[in-house]
């Protein structure tokens, strides 16, 4: 049983009730066209056929009758011989008429009704009569459809028998004119409810899939987004259900990953730890600073894969930074280990980030340009809201077709493929991750005839965000 | 075993006291032969609960600490210490993981050393942190939070964060942080080479001697208007530096 609520029922509802309003507006216009001399003429035939097969034996009969009673009681007779859409009056003498006699129709009705007599008496037919006694119709008092019979009686008397097919006449213009402005209300009311319910019903069905596709959007690892409450209608309910189940299955998926890296990190580190006591505690051990390096390197190595997995770039707090001085910093910093590592930019351009994080992404750009490309030269540029850095070195370059794949994980081309050099291909893949996450851009390129420059672009945030330990909490 | 100094410097740390707290038996006892051959009486604990008994049982000086351990975690147990006293304490902490590099310096840790360490690094950090606790900072309790402010920069010691006038990070490694820090503690006082290297810890080897320089010269370009014209760190010809600023703590003049 589908509950009142489901996309089914909502839009059936919608499409009864759409139904019934034009339904209704349908009776109100054909009610109301009459008003507005707009007749339905594919009914009037019937109607006449009927009238002129039935009506001149119905006449007929009542001369007959007529003739038959006595003058005072012929009013007490008609008014009882009630016929539809035909009025009945006695007159003293035939009355002046205006209608055009000796029509084919009016002889046809008249001979009928002649036919019809017991005993013949003078009968006068009119088509398109005028009544001079009558309020003037639409067509000036003019009756269109409609016929006029006249019969002698005995007595002297005649009977009138007006026959009038013509829609009624507007009881007053102003009735009229409110009846049009009435009908237009209706049914641009009609048509505001009716589009007022397909918008609400819609809206039930849209809304909250938006709000899914919304809460799809943000969903990945480390996001912490509430889960969508579930609501609209059941299907749509369902899906966000299934969507909350699907959420917290990767949440604790992703927490048992985190548990296990940290785990595993942990592990890996005290043996490492102990190895490196063990070599520095060593005495006399022959080649004991390589047995050092060798330790240092695998710590990289596994330092690096660990932070990849953990993606813990995520965890860090954002905080205004000094940009300038994080560059120099790492420039400064390579330029002691003795790399040629220059730096040039204005001081002082600061940006909203991970510190950690965006040091770390640099640090592998300019370790990556003086690793294979010998040189490397920073240059920070402020580019109205845009903060641009660029690390230039004078290496062979990366071939335009590669220039994508060095951003995969574990993906390394030729040279950086000998062990010796300690990477295990990550150093990319982490630096994009982490400006991506900075909403950045980071692109590969080629300067000076086919040496490397990596270019990276990223929003500056002069205004400092709330701090999350602000100048507030220190006395100043 | 006991207080039986091996190397030359190893003497004046002959009767301190460490309690080496590590769920590894192995590291445990390699750091407890080292620091036993460099004249420290050593104790060890696996968990959080023999640490507790060892330090009902004896004086204890200073405490090694793994941040990751079965039952009670370092950090927990930190926190435990902290409110019951100012021992003082050293992390050992996942390297790369700034997250509990800063909480560990939150919960009340004078210091922290990311694994894998070299052993001479560990040694410097233990002697800088037992002679920082053996002279306690005037006016400020141990552990305490403190905030050096000068010429609108923003110094936290326990956040170890450089702060600008506007509020920016300014990125700082941990020997300039260690030498800012000494300079700011001395204000106007003129401050020889080998001074500013004892108070910046005293890492050993003879390179840092050299490196003085090195670090002064990026402090500058991290902090002077004009690094060519130093206002703020001087240069004292043949003597030293002399940090110029007026420097407050907390809000109050240092």
């Amino acid at each position: 049983m589908r509950r009142p609520d489901s996309v089914t029922m909502t839009i059936g509802f919608a499409v009864v009730v759409a139904m019934l309003l034009a339904i209704a507006l349908e009776r109100v216009v054909v009610t109301a066209l009459p008003y507005f001399g707009i007749e339905r003429r594919q009914e009037l035939p019937k109607v006449e056929e009927r009238f002129l097969v039935q009506l001149p034996g119905r006449v007929a009969a009542l001369l007959d009758i007529l003739d038959g009673t006595p003058v005072a009681d012929r009013p007490a007779v008609l008014a009882n011989a009630q016929l539809p859409q035909v009025r009945l009056r006695l007159l003293d003498a035939p009355a002046p008429n205006l209608g055009d006699r000796g029509e084919p129709d009016a002889e046809a009705m008249r001979r009928r009704i002649e036919a019809a007599l017991s005993a013949p008496r003078p009968v006068i037919v009119a088509d398109r009569y005028r009544l001079a006694d009558e309020k003037a119709g639409p067509a000036g008092g003019r009756v269109e459809n409609g016929a006029w019979i006249e019969a002698s009686l005995s007595n002297g008397q005649w009977l009138l028998v007006v026959f009038n097919l013509d829609p009624p006449p507007p009881s007053d213009p102003v009735a009229a004119q409110f009846a049009l402005v009435s009908i237009g209300a209706w049914v641009i009311t009609a048509l505001a409810l009716a589009a007022l319910l397909s918008l609400v019903a819609a809206r039930r069905v849209v809304k909250p899939l938006s709000e899914l596709s919304g809460a799809l959007d943000r969903l990945g690892p480390g996001s912490d987004d509430p889960s969508v409450p579930p609501h609209g209608p059941q299907e749509i309910e369902g899906i966000i259900r299934a969507f909350n189940r699907m959420r917290e299955r990767l949440r604790r998926f992703n927490e048992d990953r985190t548990r296990m890296m940290a785990a595993m990190s942990h592990d890996l580190r005290t043996p490492l730890t102990r190895l490196r006591m063990r070599i520095e505690m060593a005495e006399g051990l022959e080649d004991q600073q390589k047995m050092l390096d060798e330790v240092d390197m695998m710590t990289g190595m596994v330092e690096s894969i660990l932070s990849f997995t953990r993606d813990d770039a995520k965890q860090e707090a954002r905080s205004l930074v000094d940009l300038s001085a994080l560059v120099e910093g790492i420039c400064e910093d390579a330029a002691d280990a003795g790399d040629k590592a220059t730096f040039s930019g204005p001081r002082g351009v600061t940006i909203s980030c991970r510190p950690t994080a965006m040091r770390r992404a640099i640090s592998n750009l300019v370790d990556n340009a003086v690793k294979y490309g010998r040189t490397a030269a920073v240059t920070l540029a402020s580019e109205g809201d845009r903060v641009v850095i660029l690390v230039e070195d004078e290496g062979p370059g990366i071939p335009r077709s590669e220039r994508e794949k060095v951003f995969e994980p574990f993906y390394r081309i030729g040279s950086a493929r000998d062990p010796s050099t300690g990477g295990v291909g990550l150093g990319l893949s982490v630096t994009r991750s982490i400006i991506w996450e900075h909403g950045g851009e980071i692109t590969l390129g080629a300067h000076k005839g086919g040496a490397l420059t990596v270019r990276v672009e990223l929003s500056a945030e002069n205004v400092p965000r709330q701090q999350e330990h602000d100048p507030g909490d220190a006395p100043s | 075993m006991l207080g039986s100094p091996t190397t030359g410097y190893g003497a004046m740390d002959g009767s301190r006291h460490i309690l080496v707290v590590d769920d590894d038996k192995e590291l445990r006892g390699l750091l407890s032969r080292f620091l036993t051959s460099n004249g420290f009486r050593v104790t060890v604990a696996q968990d959080a609960t023999a640490m507790t008994q060892a330090m009902s049982a004896a004086r204890i000086d200073l405490i090694i600490l793994d941040i990751m351990m079965p039952g009670e975690d370092g950090l927990s147990v930190c926190r435990r210490l902290r409110a019951n006293g100012t021992i003082p304490i050293i992390m050992l902490t996942a390297k790369g993981l700034e997250l509990e590099r800063v909480v560990g310096l939150e919960m009340g840790a004078d210091d922290y050393l990311p694994k894998p360490f070299g052993i001479h690094e560990l040694l410097a950090r233990v002697r800088a942190v037992l002679r920082r606790a053996a002279m306690p900072v005037p006016g400020s309790p141990a552990g305490a939070r403190r905030v050096f402010e000068f010429a609108g920069w923003r110094l936290d010691v326990s956040r170890r964060e450089l702060r600008s006038a506007a509020n920016a990070l300014v990125d700082l490694r941990a020997a300039e942080f260690d030498v800012l820090l000494a300079l700011v503690e001395h204000p106007q006082r003129v401050l020889s080479r080998d001074q500013l290297l004892d108070l910046a810890r005293g890492r050993a080897g003879d390179a840092f001697d050299r490196t003085i320089d090195l670090y002064i010269s990026r402090l500058r370009r991290r902090l002077e208007a004009d690094p060519k014209e130093p206002a703020l760190i001087k240069t004292m010809r043949s003597e030293g530096y002399i940090f110029t600023a007026d420097v407050t703590v907390n809000g109050a003049p240092w």
